[in-house]
């Protein structure tokens, strides 16, 4: 190649690499430059998009515009007569915790958010945390376990404040659940070795005897992971009918169908996780019938919410993912309502109020423990064809069926 | 530990045995190291679930259409960009097939979104018995394609003119051309043959497993353990590999516990390239060839 | 002067040491002057030039293409944050024994790896990055997949954080010019151009290799600490990630192989160029990064850097070729 031309083509990568700078115009979607100027009161959050828990992104968003949009249609928030449109600035940290704290300052530094939200799982909500507390900017965040996310500062967290069910409810909802049902008491559980399969799947093993149950077999896998037919061989020779599974999405689709190819059908199937998106029985079909999970209890039945609840199951149907919604809703709100309380942005005044929160919210009567979170009510739901229905505690909509019928071939 | 385990080992070597060919193709005729392979897989998953979605056939006649169109894609990759870098050494291609392998799996993201998707096909819940063992039928499916690619390999490299055409290219590339054999074109069909290789690989692990835009990282250092094992450029070497492998994760799992079963297969990998100096240095002595012309990778 | 502006090895080093320092020295004094959201991206960034110059000695002067830097970055984490949480270690000392420690890794990954060449190298150091990342989410001591957090209360503020990365980029840069420009840096070369040839001139191509790997090794987990530091949390997914050693030699082979600066450039027009501009469109950022990558190769081997000096002295050429 031509010397001029070399120069020609470096000239025009760096060109490239400028006009990107113009193009791009500094920070993300609805940002501006430097702190926030003009009226909006900003909120913001580093969700995931794309990336393995893509699913959940649009689900987030769809929540906190929502808590968003109502505010505004209210008027927006108001401090000392003045009236503020409220605005929902996003980023995409592509499912990678290593982008969540640098997104969470952009939104802080760059972006001059008032506060920030969650985004789901604690390895993405954790570094965001982090952010919050080292800059003196509120955060409420959901669809994080409370366990892991206080373990996340042992020191406890000053500015973070986190809504949704304690890792204890997942054992104590699966046994009970098992107790209303006729069954030899044998579990096996299949857990991948991410931070909370470690945390449940172990919560299960230890909790096993004292309710009454045993465990016959033990399957702990990396995510990723696609064989599981000596492990399924080795639960039907154990005799096990009570099968508890805490694994990611792509993961359990193979167990799923590996079981229903070998023949292994457990009288109740529980799929933390992996069935806390729809999407599991979009994929899945019929295979997915009558599988169970523990997820948030069904919604408030306070008046102030039927309208928003109704809309929402609309939307989303009668699934986790409408309780995903009103979760992420509910936190967004709060956060609304802490500023609006407050009267003020300031970090400190909001947390303050933040903190005295309680009222009721879609995901239950709110009101924050010590270590700042607050343990929401969690339920068994099983798949009806694409509705996840709640059966423990029985609220009146549909009774839990044994034995778990998808996989039956 | 049964024989449940070694069987479950077997299957599974089946499928590592298909991703392996490709890239043991590539890298035995031309020495080229392609990164993108994994996403060459994935992207014959995404392809054929667009031809699913059109035209509603099933996954494995859905290559029908997914293995030529790939192929053409490939060709002119290799002719107009690969094949020029290999001049220039080792890295530049492996870099190349790096840029191409972040540029593919950031575009399937965009168009088709992160969501994990499966396949549809009726088969892949169904079960049968071998050895006493129930085992899924696509399972056994997989060993077979695994098989197959394998006898079909070793047969067009040893039977066919086109076979002999390849090896010469391979050998020596400046001799072979003097002989009136197209290096260029080899080279590309070369990997437009890898292409179709990790198409059928891709539609196999979507219809047994679920895909994701970034799946295909997880499978190029499965490939390259294959690849290594199995002895570079030898079909059967390759199969042999892939079982290998598929046994010492299994295996090795049974004994140590399911959270190490990715670990047991890097440690064993990691062993063999070690211990791939001594033993090739054991081998000289045994044929008392005094330091001769060993393939270990080197461009001087 | 003299010293200075000849052609040679010593002045080009004394170009580039009193460069280096100019530069360091409008970085600290500009400080006062930024906004924090600037402070916080300048940081990042200057903690990439580390990564990279480190990366470079390896990959771009001794010839040795690793991908195990990630498991570098994840060393110096993991020590820093674990020194912090377990012992309430003052940073400095934490960061100088993640030094240490990227150190010790360094030398057992050449001690195992150094006998392959090429491709099996390569795909070795792969292999060696994923399994310290398994290993990782088994190993209670550090917290399994649980990972650890450091106590808020002992990170430093980000005006402090800033001054540690512009001392961990300035230490590489050093290091780098000093071995580059020096009879050390012709001999990592030719160890990179001709193994055997080097060899059979009485080099020892295992020991150069394993001086770039020290050095590599004790950067990169100097780096990865400062960058753990950002976070406060760390847990082996995302500290031994992949992607670390996907960005740096990224941005190390679009900059410029095997140059001094070409780390600067390439840390420059990835992060703040891509990254940083195209933040609300990752899946842009992404396929950017990946064509340009492909671009690079193809077009302009030397990077970015090795292209405008190529350009900058045909010019000159052409001009005294006129003249003359």
């Amino acid at each position: 190649m031509q010397k001029s031309t070399k120069i020609l083509a470096a000239l025009g990568v760096t060109a490239l690499a400028l006009a990107g700078c113009q193009a791009g115009g500094g920070g993300g979607g609805d940002a501006t430059e430097g702190p926030s100027t003009g009226d909006a009161i900003k909120i913001g959050a580093s969700i995931p998009l794309t990336g393995g828990l893509a699913s959940f992104g649009p689900i987030i968003e769809a929540g906190y515009q929502a808590a968003v949009d109502d505010v505004n249609a209210d008027g927006g928030i108001v401090i000392d007569g003045v009236s503020h449109p409220v605005e929902l600035v996003l980023l995409d940290n592509e499912t990678d915790p290593n982008k969540v704290a640098d997104q969470a300052r952009t939104l802080v530094l760059n972006d001059g958010v008032a506060g920030l939200l969650g985004s789901v799982t604690p390895g993405l909500t954790i570094p965001a945390s982090n952010v919050a507390d080292l800059e003196g900017v509120p955060m409420v965040s959901t669809l994080t376990p409370n366990g892991a996310w206080a373990g996340g500062n042992p020191d406890g967290w000053q500015y973070a404040w986190n809504l949704f069910m304690d890792e204890q409810q997942f054992s104590d909802i699966v046994y009970a659940t098992a107790d209303t049902a006729d069954t030899d008491k044998k579990v096996v559980i299949f857990a991948d070795t991410e931070e909370d399969g470690v945390a449940t799947g172990g919560l299960w093993e230890a909790e096993a005897p004292g309710k009454g149950y045993e465990v016959v077999y033990r399957a702990d896998n990396p995510a990723g992971t696609t064989d599981f037919t000596a492990d399924i061989n080795a639960a039907k020779a154990a005799g096990a009918d009570i099968l508890l599974a805490i694994l990611i999405p792509p993961d359990a689709f193979a167990l799923w169908e590996q079981m229903k190819a070998l023949e292994y059908v457990p009288d109740l199937a529980f799929c933390l996780k992996c069935s806390s998106s729809a999407a599991f029985q979009a994929v899945l079909g019929d295979t997915a019938e009558a599988t169970s999970n523990v997820y948030l209890a069904n919604p408030s039945t306070a008046p102030e919410w039927a309208d928003l609840t109704a809309k929402v199951i609309g939307e989303y149907g009668q699934n986790v993912d409408a309780s995903s919604v009103l979760a992420a809703y509910s936190a967004a709100r709060i956060l609304l309502d802490g500023i609006a309380a407050a009267g003020s942005t300031d970090g400190a005044a909001v947390n303050d109020a933040i903190g005295a929160t309680d009222k009721e919210y879609p995901i239950g009567h709110v009101k924050f423990r010590a270590d700042h979170s607050f343990p929401a009510d969690a339920a068994t739901l099983q798949w009806f064809g694409n509705a996840q229905l709640q059966v423990f505690p029985a609220d009146g909509e549909a009774q839990l069926v044994t034995p778990v019928v998808g996989l039956q071939q | 530990m049964d024989l449940g385990v070694v069987v479950a080992g077997l299957l599974t070597g089946g499928l590592y045995a298909t991703i392996g060919l490709g890239l043991s193709l590539v890298f035995g005729v031309m020495k080229l190291v392609n990164l993108a392979h994994g996403e060459l897989i994935v992207v014959g998953a995404y392809a054929s679930s667009l031809v699913i979605a059109w035209l509603g056939l099933d996954p494995f006649l859905s290559l029908v259409l997914v293995v030529p169109v790939l192929a053409a894609l490939a060709y002119p990759v290799q002719r107009y960009l690969l094949t020029g870098l290999l001049r220039r050494g080792l890295e530049p291609p492996l870099v190349a097939t790096f840029g191409l392998s972040l540029v593919i799996s950031a575009g399937l993201t965009a168009l088709a979104g992160g969501d994990p998707r499966k396949l549809p096909s009726t088969y892949s819940t169904a079960g049968m018995n071998l050895f006493g063992q129930q085992v899924r039928v696509i399972d056994v499916v997989g060993l077979g394609i695994g098989v197959a690619l394998t006898v079909l390999i070793y047969l067009v490299m040893r039977h066919t003119r086109w076979g002999a055409a390849l090896r010469a290219a391979s050998t020596d590339p400046a001799t072979a051309g003097t002989m009136g054999i197209n290096v260029n074109a080899v080279y590309a069909i070369t990997f437009a043959a890898s292409a179709a290789i990790a198409a059928i690989g891709g539609v196999f692990i979507g219809t047994a497993y679920s895909f994701t835009p970034t799946s295909g990282m997880g499978y190029i250092l499965i490939g390259f353990t294959v690849v290594v094992l199995g002895g570079t450029g030898s079909a059967w070497g390759t199969l042999i590999g892939g079982l290998v492998l598929g046994l010492v994760q299994s295996v090795g799992g049974a004994l140590l516990g399911g959270q190490y079963r990715d670990f047991v297969i890097y440690a064993f990998f990691i062993v063999v390239l070690a211990a791939k100096p001594i033993a090739e240095h054991l081998l000289d002595r045994a044929r008392s060839r005094p330091g001769a012309i060993r393939q270990t990778g080197v461009r001087a | 002067m003299k010293r200075l502006f000849d052609a040679g090895v010593a002045p080009a080093r004394n170009r580039s040491l009193i460069g280096l320092a100019i530069g360091l020295v409008i970085l600290i004094a500009v400080q006062g002057a930024l906004g924090r959201y600037q402070v916080s991206v300048l940081t990042t960034l200057l903690l990439y030039v580390c990564l990279v110059s480190a990366w470079n000695l390896i990959g771009g002067v001794a010839g040795q293409f690793s991908l195990a830097p990630s498991a570098f970055v994840g060393v110096g984490s993991y020590t820093v944050v674990m020194l912090l949480r377990g012992l309430e270690t003052p940073v400095w000392l934490a960061l100088a024994l993640a030094v240490v420690a990227g150190a010790l890794f360094a030398a057992i990954l050449g001690l195992i790896l150094f006998r392959l060449r090429g491709f099996y190298f390569t795909i070795g150091t792969l292999a060696v990055a994923l399994a310290a990342m398994t290993w990782m989410t088994t190993w209670e001591f550090t917290g399994g997949t649980r990972g650890i957090s450091a106590p808020l209360a002992l990170i430093p503020d980000s005006k402090t954080l800033y001054l540690w990365a512009l001392a961990a980029a300035g230490i590489a840069l050093v290091a780098s010019i000093l071995v580059i420009h020096s009879s050390l840096g012709l001999r990592l070369r030719s160890v990179r151009d001709g193994e055997d040839i080097a060899d059979s001139l009485g080099i020892s191509p295992f020991s150069m290799k394993m001086v770039a790997m020290l050095l590599s090794g004790a950067l990169t987990a100097l780096g990865g600490g400062l960058f753990a530091l950002q976070k406060a949390s760390i847990e082996p997914f995302s500290a031994f990630s992949l992607d670390w050693s996907i960005t740096i030699i990224v941005m190390a082979i679009i900059g410029g192989l095997g140059t001094v600066w070409g780390p600067v450039i390439g840390v420059v027009v990835i992060y703040y160029g891509i990254t940083i501009q195209l933040q609300s469109l990752p899946a842009v950022s992404a396929l950017l990064s990946g064509l340009i990558l492909v671009l690079v190769i193809r077009f302009l081997p030397g990077g970015i850097l090795g292209t405008v000096v190529a350009g900058v002295r045909a010019l000159a050429s052409r001009r005294t070729r006129r003249a003359g």
